[in-house]
């Protein structure tokens, strides 16, 4: 998945949830047992300085709020070589680019209908509405 | 959103050695030169 996404940084498995998932504490018995998503920000001496820990699988952080608290630590910028362009290689299962778009409005028109029908979620549906604009905007940017 | 319960102060991160997707090890204490964004997620799909 790092040449195929082209990613710029490593991706590594806990596949029994035992080296990081649990000792972090974002293990979750749900759904058969899961990482839930999180964001951990350890600092240069070893300390961790920021987390963020999802209440279910379906939460997301705000991009800007991971760059905001890597802000916050002050430290120098770095330069770092862009990724070498990888080679796409879609699974069955994989989304054309152009339908990313209408899929990210559709969820965006559930949660807006979601959040209107039942008003104790409101506060959640206008937050997930708000990161389907993100992403919306997002896939606009991306090369088709 | 955040999950109350997973607030806690600031702790030496755990430190851990796990594979990376070429199969070598990646173990947070040896990136002590830099702040590390961890960021989990449940895999590909």
């Amino acid at each position: 998945m790092v040449s195929k996404l082209a990613l710029g940084f490593p991706l590594l498995s806990d596949a029994d949830a035992s080296r990081a998932i649990r000792p972090y504490g974002v293990w979750h018995d749900e759904r058969g047992g899961i990482a839930r998503p999180a964001v951990v920000i350890v600092g240069p001496g070893g300390d961790e300085c920021f987390r963020w820990v999802a209440r279910d699988f379906a939460d997301r952080i705000a991009e800007d709020d991971v760059v905001a608290a890597v802000a916050a630590l002050g430290l120098p910028p770095v330069r770092q070589a862009p990724p070498a362009a990888g080679t796409p290689e879609p699974g069955d299962t994989a989304m054309p680019v152009r339908a990313l778009e209408p899929y990210f409005r559709g969820a965006r028109f559930a949660a807006v209908a979601m959040g209107m029908r039942h008003p104790q979620v409101k506060a959640d549906a206008d937050a997930y509405v708000a990161e389907m604009d993100r992403y919306r905007e997002a896939a606009r940017t991306l090369r088709h | 959103m955040t999950d109350a319960s997973a607030e806690r102060t600031i702790v030496t991160a755990p430190d851990f050695t796990l594979t990376d997707q070429s199969g070598a090890g990646w173990t947070l204490s040896d990136h002590r030169d830099a702040a590390v964004l961890l960021v989990f997620y449940r895999g590909d799909w």
